[in-house]
């Protein structure tokens, strides 16, 4: 029997291949395998059809390996319980309009807990407590439908982060947002992930707030990792991220363009970077 | 993921068919299946034409079928307890308080209204529901409540799709009813998938009407417009032929049998 | 001296709107003039006003949905007020943000034909369209395709091509690629690009979150910051107003940041570059 390790809730998956039943019959996921440690932030990027959301969903558990095996601390993620499956792993989706079940904010966020038969008590205090560090306190009371999408996309986060899961994994927060919004999502995502040690994966299009916000990027293409690695070494690699259709950001591809073998992920990088080179030629 | 007794498109002979014809068809073979006392054949009937004609297999709708099962079952099961004795021997054990004639009863009950869902399936399936929309249009209905009728089902499987993320975000939150097989967890289950799945739909409609409106919906009534239909729905030949030939069918079949002829007995499986 | 003659393609003084829910206006002080063939990026943060701003222009707002407009909208040197919503639409063409919303029909092939029919334009005529736009957008392929089996690119373009069709002369697009994947959104402002090469009459409006690409796509760029037009400029000039942009929490292009930032210590001079090409050209040049 294996024993579920949730305080080293390390992700292994090893030589997993997915083909959709019949009569999709599609090959998702060619084969891959690779090792998210307990408390990284990773980027998983792609075009449409490369076989991200499938593996996010993998690794889940809404869909099972046809063949290798996914584990989390130790244990398969297909083999868990339906109880005991969203305390280790949390999917938030990306629309916050399919994810609102009660009649108020509170009662929302409380809805996970008490699916998991924690006593009333205990839930809305843990509750409260999540909408107090997502700045949803005073919005207890209202119906999620009746907030802002940036507020209700908070509420969707605090429903699935009550239930203390070891990895979050967040579809396309960012789509649809405007920058500024996104980046908050962003900024919020590395707050849970550095002061809970929660590990976050985020599915994304962004690939500006990807090289800011992470350390790490899975690149899928043709249902294959392209890259994997920081976004340093991600995003020197423009041809390989070609084939599925993503270009670096606008500051890397500033550094390919200069030639420069250290890119900048920010723009301050490059500010402090062009701003050396002007003076040291200056000097001369 | 194919929804149910979705549209398939195809060019066959009965995809080109005029969808009245097709309706008048399915109507007049449904009828059929309830008056002849051997529906099964029916039954195999459709399933052949709808193989031959359209190039659907059964594997295309099995899923459909296999929801009507339990249904199906039910009946039978009700018929065989409440029907009149004597009752029936399996293998030449008797077990009298199961009734043969409802036995009978039920099997063709069940194959009848199998054979009803099958005339659904082969309209549905091989017809554009935008060519049933505007074949009632030309036939008089208003054109507002015929293309109505069309984008409804073409709505379907969006809202199918929104209900399967709606029920997974269910699952994320630890809500047992999904994967549940306890039928009242499920209904609650869907019970819960409903405000969601309504704030959606409605949203989704406002910026849909806006968008028909934008394309020239109201046109006709609003700028005078005279509306064009560039599909080419008229009633041919072989519609004709086709509409003839199972009216036809069925005046020789109920003159034959009557409302409800003698049975032949399935009784082949099961032994008085 | 035709062009003071010609009739502006837009032209909008002193409005201001109200929703008919809201105590506060949405949009205050609106004068814009466009002309003919001008195709516009307009920014903002969201609740801005951007669509507001749009849905005025479609006559959208305040036939459609109500308000209370003050001042003047022309569109051609007509009062969009004296207008019914359905004679604005054959003027002007509106792209929505989630392509879902705006395919009706099963078939692509019906999708495109779909506003001509509404309009009543001959047969004949309907198929010589259909096949003209279909092979503009470049989706000649996809005619006997389902159109909820497409992917997200593919749903819009389909979507701007059932708009185009209907030969408006003035093309609103409303966030059309948030939605979508870079594939789709390479798709759909390549179009745009196309069609105003291709086009040059068809006046566009183009509101979108991706400023690095509005900077090199557009003429013409609009800062919309709360319910006002802040910045009306050449994309070159938009981006030297860095403290109401900053304001408005709207990013520059990072290349055109970076500029900016070495312009205030003083180690950039000339023309704030919009592309990384023109970023390294006018760096090797200083």
């Amino acid at each position: 029997m294996e024993a579920l390790n949730l305080q080293d809730a390390e992700l292994i998956v090893r030589n997993m291949r997915f083909v959709y039943p019949p009569p999709k019959k599609l090959e998702a996921i060619k084969r891959v395998d690779f090792t998210i440690r307990h408390g990284e932030m990773v980027a998983l990027i792609g075009h449409n059809g490369s076989g991200k959301t499938t593996l996010s969903k993998l690794i889940s558990g809404y869909l099972k390996p046809t063949e290798g095996t996914i584990k989390i601390g130790g244990m398969e993620v297909a083999k868990m319980h339906p109880r005991v499956r969203p305390t280790v792993v949390g999917y938030v989706f990306q629309n916050p309009d399919q994810q609102v079940f009660k009649d108020s904010v509170l009662e929302d966020i409380m809805f996970g807990l008490l699916n998991l038969h924690t006593p009333p008590e205990a839930a809305e205090k843990k509750a409260r407590e999540y909408m107090e560090r997502l700045e949803l306190t005073k919005y207890a009371d209202l119906h999620p439908f009746r907030l802002g999408k940036g507020d209700r996309q908070r509420v969707a986060f605090a429903g699935i982060l009550v239930m203390d899961p070891k990895i979050l994994i967040v579809d396309e927060p960012t789509t649809g947002q405007d920058p500024e919004k996104a980046r908050e999502i962003m900024r919020l995502l590395q707050q849970l992930n550095r002061e809970n040690g929660i590990t976050v994966i985020v599915v994304t299009h962004s690939m500006d707030l990807v090289a800011e916000f992470t350390k790490r990027i899975i690149v899928m293409g043709g249902g294959e990792i392209l890259l994997d690695g920081t976004p340093k070494e991600v995003f020197s690699q423009p041809e390989i991220l070609a084939k599925t259709y993503v270009q670096p950001p606008q500051i890397a591809r500033l550094g390919l363009e200069m030639q420069w073998k250290d890119l900048p992920m920010t723009v301050d990088e490059a500010v402090e970077r062009l701003t050396a080179e002007v003076q040291k030629e200056s000097v001369r | 993921m194919r929804p149910l007794y979705q549209f398939a498109a195809g060019d066959s002979f009965i995809h080109r068919l005029d969808p009245r014809t097709k309706l008048i068809f399915a109507l007049l073979y449904m009828i059929a299946a309830f008056i002849i006392p051997y529906p099964w054949w029916m039954f195999l009937a459709i399933i052949l034409i709808l193989w031959i004609g359209a190039g659907i297999k059964i594997s295309d709708y099995l899923v459909f079928l296999l929801y009507m099962l339990p249904l199906v079952f039910t009946l039978t099961l009700i018929q065989m307890l409440i029907g009149p004795r004597p009752g029936i021997t399996i293998f030449g054990l008797g077990i009298p308080f199961l009734s043969y004639a409802g036995w009978l009863t039920g099997v063709r009950i069940s194959f009848r209204l199998a054979t009803t869902g099958m005339g659904f399936v082969l309209f549905s399936m091989t017809t554009d529901p935008f060519d049933t929309g505007m074949s009632l249009y030309k036939s008089g209905l208003k054109y507002n409540i015929a293309y109505m009728f069309a984008f409804a089902l073409r709505f379907f499987p969006l809202l199918q799709e929104e209900l399967f993320v709606i029920m997974s975000a269910l699952q994320a939150r630890a809500y047992a009813a999904v994967g549940s097989s306890n039928p009242f967890t499920i209904v609650r289950g869907i019970v819960s998938s409903v405000t969601p799945l309504g704030v959606g739909a409605l949203r989704r409609s406002q910026d849909i009407a806006l968008a028909m409106e934008r394309r020239g919906l109201g046109f006709p009534t609003e700028l005078g417009t005279t509306r064009v239909i560039f599909r080419d729905i008229r009633l041919r030949f072989f519609d004709y032929f086709i509409m003839v030939l199972s009216a036809l069918g069925l005046i020789v079949m109920i003159l034959h049998f009557g409302w409800g002829g003698q049975a032949w007995d399935p009784g082949v499986w099961i032994k008085r | 001296m035709s062009d003071l003659n010609e009739v502006l393609a837009i032209k909008i003084e002193n409005m201001s709107f109200a929703f008919s829910s809201a105590s506060e206006p949405t949009l205050k002080n609106i004068n814009l003039e466009v002309k003919k063939g001008e195709l516009i990026g307009l920014v903002g943060p969201t609740g801005s006003g951007k669509t507001t701003l749009l849905n005025i222009i479609a006559g959208v707002s305040p036939h459609y949905y109500p308000g209370n407009l003050q001042g003047k909208v022309s569109i051609f040197g007509k009062s969009s007020l004296e207008m019914s919503m359905a004679q604005i639409s054959i003027e002007v063409g509106l792209v929505m943000q989630d392509p879902d919303s705006q395919l009706f029909n099963l078939f692509v092939r019906d999708e495109v034909i779909w506003g001509l029919e509404n309009l009543g334009v001959p047969r004949e005529k309907i198929a010589e369209s259909r096949t003209a736009a279909t092979k503009k957008f470049r989706i000649n392929h996809l005619l006997d395709r389902i159109t909820y089996d497409l992917s997200g690119g593919e749903k819009q373009l389909t979507a701007i091509t059932s708009t185009f069709v209907m030969n408006p002369k003035i093309l609103l697009f409303d966030n059309p690629t948030s939605a979508l994947d870079p594939l789709g959104t390479q798709m759909v402002f390549e179009s745009i690009q196309q069609l105003h090469r291709d086009d040059p009459d068809v006046t566009i409006i183009l509101n979108d979150d991706k400023v690095q690409d509005l900077a090199v796509y557009t003429e013409r760029m609009w800062l919309i910051d709360g319910g006002e037009i802040k910045i009306d400029a050449k994309p070159e000039d938009f981006f030297t107003n860095g403290k109401i942009l900053a304001n408005a929490r709207i990013n520059m292009p990072m290349v055109t940041q970076v500029a900016y930032e070495l312009s205030q210590r003083g180690l950039w001079k000339g023309k704030l570059p919009l592309s990384v090409e023109q970023f390294k050209h006018n760096f090797s040049a200083t």
